[in-house]
């Protein structure tokens, strides 16, 4: 919708992913990135981890922050459902996430430039997972709609 | 510990000084880690110390080989000296590897140790993207940059020493709470056991035998129960019950409310008042099993060993008073409340069987259904102090019956009742008291109905295989109904046999329901007044599942056995041991150290609503008398989850506010502003 009439192919929506802010709670989340870096998992460059004390610490005005600055998308990794360690802000924070994705569909956006995920620190795949989704539901979402900096 | 105390003081003191240097201009030093080749062998970091040393503030920028060996750390604190820097930046691993290595090292130099930032350029770019080398270079450098903008906000935290109340506080004296009771006594606390009923031990006195070993459990305890009653740290409170809590870690007001027992503590145990009372009810204790008078004792050798009048059931003829040999009735004692000062408090509540009567196919406590109950009423029929001396007889009739069946998973994994858990302990009584009941009438058939089999860990299936050697029949599947035979009037439990797929109509004499651990009644409003958090099954919940088990959500209050969720009796035993350990630990020590990365809330912005009370898990922030949130320095866990909710940003979390976050936010995410 939002795209040049130009072909959109897998390069250039790579090239067009430049930085993904991931915030990562203090425990399960930069945990498992942590356990990822140890076993050598790699992943897409444009992941940049930001380590917060939980997810649930992350609010609407820290992701606009990272959009407004040029971010192509955000994620929050927080630990298990039901293994917060500091309760529910895991939980907490994914209401906020789902309230922002209804937010972004109704100013016309595509609902995928804000995620949430969970990950376990003893297993890198689970983080190195998420990072590969966030790819891949930004890659589908740029080739449909454009990226959120075309849209502005 | 003196060494110790010195350095806390030093510390104390040094940071009056960096809080004098505060309004001084920020002087950052960034330290680039090689790592031998872990880092440089992907990431160009000469260029990325020179990036580094163009951005503001930065005053030294420098890389070195492993800036976690001596001469590595000496660089750090060489800068600090010797250029005056007052906020580092070290970009080599993980915070949890050697973030503490450089923190430690700036405050040996007199910086608060919180001014430092680490920055993970190898677990989170070198090792990851090896294959793209320039793209992991431009990634340090955003890194290292949104570390030197972190830093540059960065405020001291103080340390702060609370000191602490050398009591505990334990509710509850099963068998949970008396281990950590006695436990806590042993290593000099003074302990406060409340008890809600009139005599302690709890579920485990009630039992016939333990599994796996067949162990008479009054035998196992009494060391316990007598230690506990004989110690002279511990003060037992026996009917009594929580009426408030205040505090938080540390430090926690207690008022207890004591019922009184109606009988003094010079009674001899003698037992001429029950001979004598004219009021007989069934005795709870045995769940209706045997019965008692209006003053009694709930079991021959409970303890305490007073007597107890039920003021309820009580015709007051005064019998009892005239009949004590020591004047040891009195009717005129009043209820008292009691306000103790504790340090930490252990919640060891226990469970209590589920009610079957929710489960309507099976009329449990229906009339003409007498013979259906659940196991703990067997055990009491089992033990040795039964009215039915230690046989297992049809409570309808009094014949010993000809075929018993048990139904497994009665009110756990049920998700009609509402419980998808799995008890854990229902199969290995079951088949303990099928074995005791095939082994007293080797005539008697008993059935076994189950979904599965769990009998996990040491001598357990031993169990398991010698109650089917001994000719246990198991039979696969959950019972749809109890039906009572027309024309016999014998019950009939229905079943399919779900592995050879037959429907079965089993004769039972006797239908024994191996009930689920639920939690105990009055649950919720101990809850509450203790300001924790519950699972959605209504246990209490624990902090981490797997790396605290007993600490609650809240600080100071720990959990003790079956409370946390249903345990048999050696995981209770040693959880309450754990439980134990750690409520004790900061009262033998006298202090806690508490970092103080707490919100501060600006009243200026603030606009009472109560969000972050809310949201705040450990409810660390409360509403004072103006109405106005105050945050609760000691319970605070620092999560941050009050600040997104702030509708104004008033509260913020030191080290972490919305501005800090921003200025990193900027370096990672492209920098420059997309809308102007």
């Amino acid at each position: 919708m939002r795209m040049s009439e130009c072909e959109i192919t897998d390069e250039l929506i790579k090239e067009k992913i430049q930085d993904v802010v991931v915030f990562m709670c203090n425990e399960c989340g930069q945990g498992s990135a942590n356990t990822a870096g140890v076993a050598r998992i790699g992943y897409d460059p444009s992941i940049r981890i930001i380590r917060v004390q939980c997810t649930g610490q992350i609010g609407p005005i820290q992701i606009m922050d990272a959009l407004n600055n040029g971010a192509d998308a955000v994620a929050c990794v927080g630990c298990c459902l039901g293994a917060c360690h500091f309760f529910n802000g895991n939980v907490l924070s994914m209401h906020r996430i789902k309230l922002m994705k209804k937010l972004f569909k109704e100013l016309g956006y595509s609902d995928q430039f804000v995620n949430q995920y969970t990950s376990r620190a003893a297993e890198g795949e689970t983080a190195v997972g998420d990072f590969e989704d966030i790819i891949e539901r930004l890659s589908t979402a740029i080739k449909d709609e454009g990226t959120i900096k075309d849209g502005c | 510990m003196a060494a110790k105390d010195n350095k806390i003081k030093e510390t104390e003191e040094v940071e009056g000084v960096a809080i004098a240097e505060d309004s001084e201009e920020p002087r950052i030093g960034v330290f680039v880690c090689h790592c031998g080749h872990n880092i440089a062998g992907t990431v160009d970091v000469a260029e990325v110390a020179k990036y580094a040393k163009t951005l503001p503030n930065v005053i030294k920028a420098e890389h070195y080989m492993f800036m976690c060996s001596k001469p590595g750390v000496q660089m750090v604190k060489d800068s600090i000296k010797e250029l005056g820097v007052n906020r580092t930046v070290v970009a080599s691993c993980s915070k949890n590897q050697h973030g503490k290595t450089f923190a430690r090292a700036i405050e040996e130099v007199g910086l608060n140790k919180h001014r430092h930032q680490q920055v993970n350029v190898r677990e989170y770019d070198s090792w990851v993207h090896q294959k793209e080398k320039e793209k992991a270079t431009q990634k340090a450098m955003r890194l290292v940059e949104a570390g030197v903008n972190r830093a540059r906000k960065l405020e001291d935290v103080e340390t702060r020493r609370i000191p602490t109340t050398k009591a505990a506080l334990v509710i509850g004296a099963g068998i949970a709470g008396l281990r950590s009771a006695f436990d806590m006594a042993e290593l000099g606390i003074p302990v406060y056991l409340v008890e809600k009923e009139s005599t302690i031990g709890g579920h485990m006195t009630r039992l016939n035998k333990t599994f796996p070993t067949l162990e008479c459990p009054q035998c196992s305890i009494s060391p316990l129960t007598n230690g506990v009653a004989n110690h002279n740290l511990i003060e037992l409170y026996t009917n009594a019950q929580i009426k408030n809590i205040e505090g938080s870690l540390g430090n926690f007001e207690v008022e207890i409310e004591i019922k009184p027992r109606y009988v003094k503590d010079n009674c001899t145990s003698c037992g001429d008042c029950a001979a004598n009372c004219p009021v007989e009810l069934p005795n709870e204790w045995d769940m209706g099993m045997s019965m008692r008078n209006a003053i009694y004792k709930a079991y021959p050798q409970a303890i305490p060993a007073t007597y107890v009048r039920d003021k309820k059931d009580c015709i007051e003829c005064n019998t009892c008073i005239n009949v004590c040999p020591v004047q040891a009735v009195d009717f005129s004692m009043q209820p008292e409340t009691k306000t103790v000062k504790v340090g930490s408090i252990i919640v060891a509540v226990g469970y209590d069987e589920y009610n079957p009567a929710e489960i309507e196919p099976y009329h449990y406590g229906q009339e003409g259904y007498e013979d259906v109950i659940t196991q703990l009423k067997l055990e009491r029929m089992l033990s040795p102090t039964s009215l039915t001396n230690s046989e297992v007889l049809r409570p309808s009739d009094g014949k010993i019956p000809k075929n018993v069946v048990m139904i497994q998973c009665v009110g756990s994994r049920n998700d009609q009742v509402g419980n998808q858990y799995c008890t854990g302990v229902c199969c290995k009584f079951a088949i303990k008291n099928a074995r005791i009941i095939k082994e007293m009438y080797p005539d008697t058939v008993v059935s076994i109905c189950y979904i599965d089999i769990r009998t996990p860990g040491l001598n357990f299936e031993e169990l398991y295989k010698s109650a089917q050697e001994i000719g246990v029949r198991f039979i696969r599947g959950r019972p749809s109904e109890i039906i009572k035979d027309p024309i016999s009037g014998e019950l009939r439990v229905i079943v399919e046999d779900t592995l050879s797929q037959t429907p079965l109509k089993l004769k039972a004499d006797l239908v024994v329901l191996s009930a689920a651990m639920v939690p105990p009644e009055g649950i919720g409003p101990l809850g509450s007044k203790l300001q924790i958090l519950r699972s959605k099954e209504g246990f209490l919940k624990e902090f981490h599942i797997k790396m605290n088990p007993t600490l609650s959500s809240k600080g100071g209050i720990f959990l003790a056995g079956a409370i946390q969720g249903p345990k048999d009796i050696s995981e209770t035993v040693a959880h309450a041991g754990n439980a134990a350990a750690l409520a004790a630990a900061p009262l033998v020590k006298g202090y806690i150290e508490r970092e103080m990365l707490i919100p501060s809330i600006d009243y200026d912005l603030c606009v009472n609503c109560g969000l972050c009370k809310t949201v705040c898990a450990p409810a660390a922030i409360d509403i004072d008398e103006n109405g106005v949130p105050v945050v609760n320095e000691i319970a605070c866990k620092s999560c941050g989850m009050c600040m997104p909710v702030c509708p104004t940003g008033a509260i913020q979390l030191i080290n972490f506010s919305d501005d800090q976050l921003l200025d990193e936010i900027i370096a990672v995410s492209g920098g420059g502003a997309v809308c102007e």
